[in-house]
């Protein structure tokens, strides 16, 4: 039986060299392999107590998407920036190169709610702590932390301290 | 922790609360009420909120006083004060709550508001079926409630409860619910009371948000306001109340038509 790893493909010096870059738009691709990542992530949380999904741009939005649907939960947008049609709050991150933007809508969260955040990949960790900041700005807390694909030499995890981190394939390299 | 919360909008929100170990809100309490309060002033810019305090900071005694008696024995739980734009709580029950309503409580309260709803509409259904076969009001009072008891035992709801009583303790009308079962409203009504008698930090707090920010924006006095409680008008203590009680249960939960139709109102309110 195929494992979730068997479904992504791994492109060798992508972006650039030395980087295994982990693609995992043939998981997607995949019926099964789309399932099977689902049901994983489902899996890993089943035992946390959260109201809503916050899915990341933009892989987040899928993954984040599907469980909503099967756990029958909403879901709200953490967006770049100038996405969102309405009134957002917003949080300014650092990247690599250069800084950016995660807007949510003001009302997305309601004060209180129990906030999952979904995506498909923790490597340094920015978006994610941006996606925690900008939620607990607009008053939810923050229960978990889920994510498919853990870059685990990138040691994303310290910058998410003191919060519940769930991964579901873990690659010790960057 | 800074005592003062500064945010565009109406002025500043200053906190205020008693230091007294466990007689008293913890640092983590604290933060998760101020944390609440600048999350609805973000959202609610027009929103004033002067003051956030306790009972002991308030009246200045800890325990006691001629306004509130005993604090512990005091069923006000927490006072929205319009005239002073301030949000006051009984440290001492309130601090022995938990943040945020259980999961299970809450799953529990809308899987009763589901069973109530067919209740409801079954029994409507029922008196329709009587009158037409010309059936006295008393026997069709004893017929309705009857099946809804039946109802109830056979989807094991409430059963433990069900006495002597027309109908188990749970679903009978509250203090302030006075509609009759087949109320089209009444299943709604009911769920806003479930959700208003849980015990929980962040319930009471928006509940007196809700009344802060009709205060802010003139909710209550909008006519489509007037217009929905006049549907339920039994069902509550006043319009301030339904008010608060339907934007404390959209807060809560998305499944009650009649909370969010309440909530909606509020966003129009406040040009959102």
């Amino acid at each position: 039986m195929k494992t979730l790893d068997d479904y992504i493909r791994v492109i060798p010096d992508f972006p650039e060299p030395g980087v295994m870059f982990r693609d995992i738009t043939t998981v997607f691709q995949d019926a099964d392999g789309m399932q099977l990542a689902i049901d994983s992530m489902l899996e890993a949380v089943k035992d946390l107590d959260f109201d809503i999904i916050v899915g990341a741009e933009s892989r987040g939005f899928i993954f984040g998407a599907a469980m909503a649907y099967k756990l029958k939960k909403p879901l709200a947008l953490a967006r770049k920036k100038g996405k969102l049609p309405w009134k957002t709050e917003s949080v300014d991150y650092d990247l690599e190169y250069g800084k950016a933007t995660l807007e949510m809508h003001i009302d997305a969260i309601k004060p209180g709610q129990k906030v999952l955040i979904v995506d498909d990949l923790l490597a340094t960790g920015g978006t994610l702590k941006a996606s925690t900041e900008l939620i607990e700005k607009l008053g939810g807390q923050v229960a978990g932390i889920l994510v498919m694909i853990e870059l685990a030499g990138l040691e994303g995890r310290k910058k998410l301290e003191g919060y519940r981190v769930d991964t579901v394939i873990a690659y010790d390299g960057k | 922790m800074d005592n003062v919360l500064s945010l565009p909008g109406r002025g500043n929100t200053y906190f205020y609360f008693s230091q007294m170990g466990r007689d008293g809100f913890s640092r983590e309490q604290q933060a998760y009420i101020r944390g609440l309060i600048a999350a609805y002033r973000t959202r609610f810019p027009g929103l004033e909120i002067t003051a956030v305090w306790d009972f002991g900071m308030e009246e200045g005694t800890r325990y006691q006083n001629e306004k509130y008696g005993v604090f512990a024995d005091c069923r006000d739980l927490a006072v929205s004060n319009r005239d002073m734009a301030s949000i006051s709580f009984n440290q001492i029950r309130v601090s022995r709550m938990p943040e945020d309503i259980p999961a299970a409580e809450l799953r529990e309260i809308l899987e009763g508001y589901r069973a109530v709803r067919e209740i409801s509409a079954m029994a409507a259904q029922r008196r329709l079926e009587l009158m037409s076969q010309g059936t006295p009001p008393a026997g069709i009072l004893e017929a309705v409630n009857a099946e809804a008891a039946a109802y109830l035992e056979r989807r094991g709801i409430w059963t433990k409860s069900l006495g002597d009583n027309d109908f188990p303790g749970g679903i009978a009308p509250g203090p302030h619910n006075h509609l009759p079962l087949e109320d089209p409203c009444f299943a709604d009504v009911w769920a806003v009371r479930q959700l208003e008698e849980s015990m929980s930090i962040r319930r009471l707090t928006v509940h007196e948000i809700g009344h802060a920010v009709s205060d802010a924006y003139g909710v209550s006095r909008d006519k489509r306001i007037r217009k929905l409680i006049s549907k339920c008008r039994d069902g509550f203590e006043d319009v301030e109340e339904f008010c608060a009680e339907c934007f404390m249960a959209s807060e809560l939960t998305d499944a009650i038509p009649l909370a969010n139709q309440a909530a909606a109102v509020y966003r129009a309110c406040a040009g959102l």
